[in-house]
């Protein structure tokens, strides 16, 4: 439903997509894993029309976006990452009016407007002006506005950031059932639980580039045998370079003055001796043992965590 | 959308709506109504003679009574009294021998004070005080002849015969006569007609002033309707409806249909209600609709130039507010720009908003527009393309 092709984009000399490809396909949701600036919401973007790529292609249920817009966007839902929604008019006329944009007839965005207020919960604040509602009310607004048209592909840009757990579990379940009833969804996070949960396919992004991607067995499949090892603090760090060196299957994956990252393979009592060579050591501030996830699979891939 | 919005907010409408009307009261208390204009004029009389008193009684005779208002004080520091209490614009003292010097024909001066806190009203005091000396002289010199042929029968040893005393009479009588037809002259209006004038002018002195204050309004509403765009586009609502299958330039275009209607309303709304307020002849309505069209368009356009330009909230308000001035100051929207420099003038004859103004103006007091309506047009519709199509750039 979406596909998209050896994408680029460059703002003079800043190449933001350096060749991004990726496919959703109708039911499925396609996690677009990364930490800020990696490029997610450029993609995202591209996809809604609102950059043109300087390469490439991105097409929503086979309408190109640069050369048929208007076709992949009428059967694209986007919610995007800040609630977007018109403060002076109440829920049901935000339905409406951006239902109408479709070209979808006006009764029939009533009830539908009826049903998905009800099912997000805000069905008793339908004739209230937006201006009163809660910044969790306003997200939930802003996802059924992205379906009210029921769109075939579903964009969703980081669409839990600064919500309380709560609203945020609230918002993963709905759109859950979103693709339960065959949308394709695109959910661009960088909460790796958040992906964890939901994503049947995933796709990290780091600087421009997609550095894996598929399914989320496959992934948990390349690093349950690993762990990766955090260690915080000022140190002389040549005794745990000698040590990794001496572990089949070690790394260092990232290290600074203050900071190294170390994976380890997880079916030995590596990690332990990698402790004891650490007590040793006078300053160390923080030692952290990640088990196998999607975070420890995407600071093996990159060296750095996903909230850098 | 944007009218539903509108109306969710009407306070600002009646705020928009209120501008021409405040204004036009101001003016009205200031300039005009039923309130007649009265200078405050103090005379210190040092002669106290027949003639200082005949001088002082003329200032609030005939037509002048309703004009000057006379305050008779002993001294200077009852003038600056008055002065500071701003009951006198100005202050004439008639020096001590005042009389003799005037029956002997010797040259004589008032001093004349301004307040100098008004700047009008003295004036007018310096104008009246100038014209009764001029007439004075006048009168004086007529007089000369008869008061010499007297002088010369008091001074010498013969007695006038009957028939010298019957000519100095006649010629008294004669001044007399021509003295008491100088009154016609308070009874004569002045009238001033134009080259192109035939027929007298009734001067609606809301038709003059009200044009330019609703212009002012509209581009204050205008700016309103600007901002929300603004805080749109910031808000990323703008970008939302982008995403939607709709073409970026039809948004843009909705928008500017939206500013350029919702303008429309608001000065057909209060333009009617001002009308029948200050009952501003309805004339030339027709060109008058015309212009305020085209006037509409300009302003739409230049704002939403403007505000297309800019993505800063603050840069966009300093902007918009200086030209917000300029176009008053050229349209004329507080003062007519007749009363303004020559150069004023100039500028404003061949910038849209004076343009419209002065081409309203003429209308509605009952003249043919002097200026290009295509012309106001194509300025109007030029500026309205650019916007539409900055706009759009900055869509997506």
């Amino acid at each position: 439903m979406i596909e998209v092709r050896k994408l680029t984009k460059s703002y003079g000399k800043v190449e933001a997509l350096r060749g991004i490809s990726l496919t959703v396909k109708s039911g499925e949701i396609y996690g677009l894993l990364g930490p800020n600036g990696a490029g997610k919401s450029t993609v995202i973007n591209i996809i809604s029309g609102l950059v043109q790529p300087s390469t490439g292609s991105a097409s929503v249920g086979g309408f190109d976006v640069v050369s048929c817009p208007t076709g992949a966007k009428r059967i694209l839902g986007v919610v995007p990452q800040q609630s977007v929604v018109i403060d002076e008019l109440t829920a049901m006329q935000n339905c409406v009016f951006f239902g109408s944009l479709y070209g979808q007839p006006k009764e029939e965005l009533k009830s539908r407007a009826h049903e998905l207020l009800s099912w997000v919960g805000l069905s008793d604040r339908l004739r209230e002006p937006v201006s009163q509602f809660s910044g969790g009310m306003m997200r939930r607004l802003t996802l059924v506005l992205g379906i009210i048209h029921r769109p075939k592909a579903l964009v969703l840009d980081e669409p839990t950031v600064g919500l309380d757990p709560q609203t945020r579990l609230q918002i993963l379940e709905h759109i859950q059932k979103i693709a339960a009833d065959g949308t394709a969804v695109l959910l661009s996070t960088h909460y790796l639980d958040e992906a964890e949960r939901l994503c049947d396919r995933v796709g990290i992004i780091d600087e421009g580039r997609i550095i894996k991607e598929g399914a989320l067995r496959e992934l948990r499949a390349e690093i349950e045998d690993t762990q990766i090892v955090n260690l915080r603090g000022v140190f002389d760090q040549a005794p745990l370079e000698a040590f990794v060196a001496s572990v089949r299957g070690g790394e260092i994956l990232h290290r600074t003055q203050e900071e190294v990252v170390v994976s380890l393979p997880s079916t030995s009592d590596h990690t332990m001796r990698l402790l004891e060579v650490a007590a040793t050591f006078e300053h160390v501030a923080e030692i952290s043992v990640k088990p196998p996830s999607l975070e420890s699979l995407f600071i093996r891939l990159t060296g750095k965590q996903i909230r850098d | 959308m944007y009218w539903t919005r509108t109306f969710r907010k009407p306070g600002a409408i009646f705020l928009w709506l209120a501008v021409p009307f405040v204004f036009m009261i101001i003016y009205q208390l200031a300039f005009g109504g039923e309130r007649k204009l009265t200078v405050g004029l103090a005379v210190m009389d040092r002669d106290s003679s027949f003639v200082s008193d005949f001088v002082c009684g003329s200032f609030t005779q005939g037509p002048l009574a309703g004009l000057i208002e006379v305050y008779r004080i002993e001294d200077t520091d009852e003038l600056e009294h008055l002065f500071r209490r701003e009951q006198a614009s100005a202050g004439v003292v008639i020096p001590d021998g005042f009389q003799a010097r005037v029956l002997a024909y010797e040259p004589t001066t008032l001093t004349f004070y301004r307040n100098p806190r008004h700047s009008i009203s003295p004036q007018v005091a310096e104008g009246v005080v100038s014209g009764l000396c001029t007439l004075g002289n006048e009168a004086l010199s007529r007089f000369r002849e008869p008061m010499r042929r007297i002088d010369a029968f008091v001074d010498g040893d013969r007695k006038a015969s009957a028939d010298e005393v019957a000519e100095i009479a006649r010629l008294i009588y004669a001044l007399g006569q021509r003295g008491s037809n100088l009154e016609v002259l308070f009874a004569t209006d002045v009238k001033i007609v134009g080259d192109d004038e035939k027929e007298p002018w009734d001067i609606n002195m809301a038709a003059m002033f009200f044009p330019g204050l609703l212009a002012f309004a509209l581009m204050t509403a205008s700016l309103s309707v600007e901002y929300r765009f603004l805080f749109d586009r910031k808000n990323r609502i703008t970008h939302r409806l982008a995403m939607a299958p709709i073409r970026p330039s039809e948004i843009v275009l909705q928008q500017r249909l939206y500013a350029v209607a919702f303008l429309y309303v608001m000065s057909a709304a209060v333009a009617f209600i001002g009308g029948l307020v200050w009952r501003i002849p309805a004339n030339g309505l027709w060109q008058v609709h015309m212009i305020a069209i085209a006037l509409i368009f300009f302003i739409v356009g230049v704002n939403g130039t403007i505000f297309g330009l800019s993505n800063s909230i603050k840069a966009t308000s300093a902007i918009s507010s200086v030209v917000l001035m300029a176009m008053m100051l050229l349209g004329g929207g507080f003062f007519p720009v007749e009363f303004m420099p020559k150069w004023v003038q100039a500028a404003s004859a061949h910038f849209p908003t004076g343009m419209a103004n002065i081409g309203v103006t003429q209308c509605l007091t009952g003249r043919n527009p002097t200026i290009s309506i295509p012309a106001l047009y194509a300025y109007s519709l030029g500026v309205l393309a650019a916007s539409i199509v900055i706009g759009r750039k900055r869509i997506i």
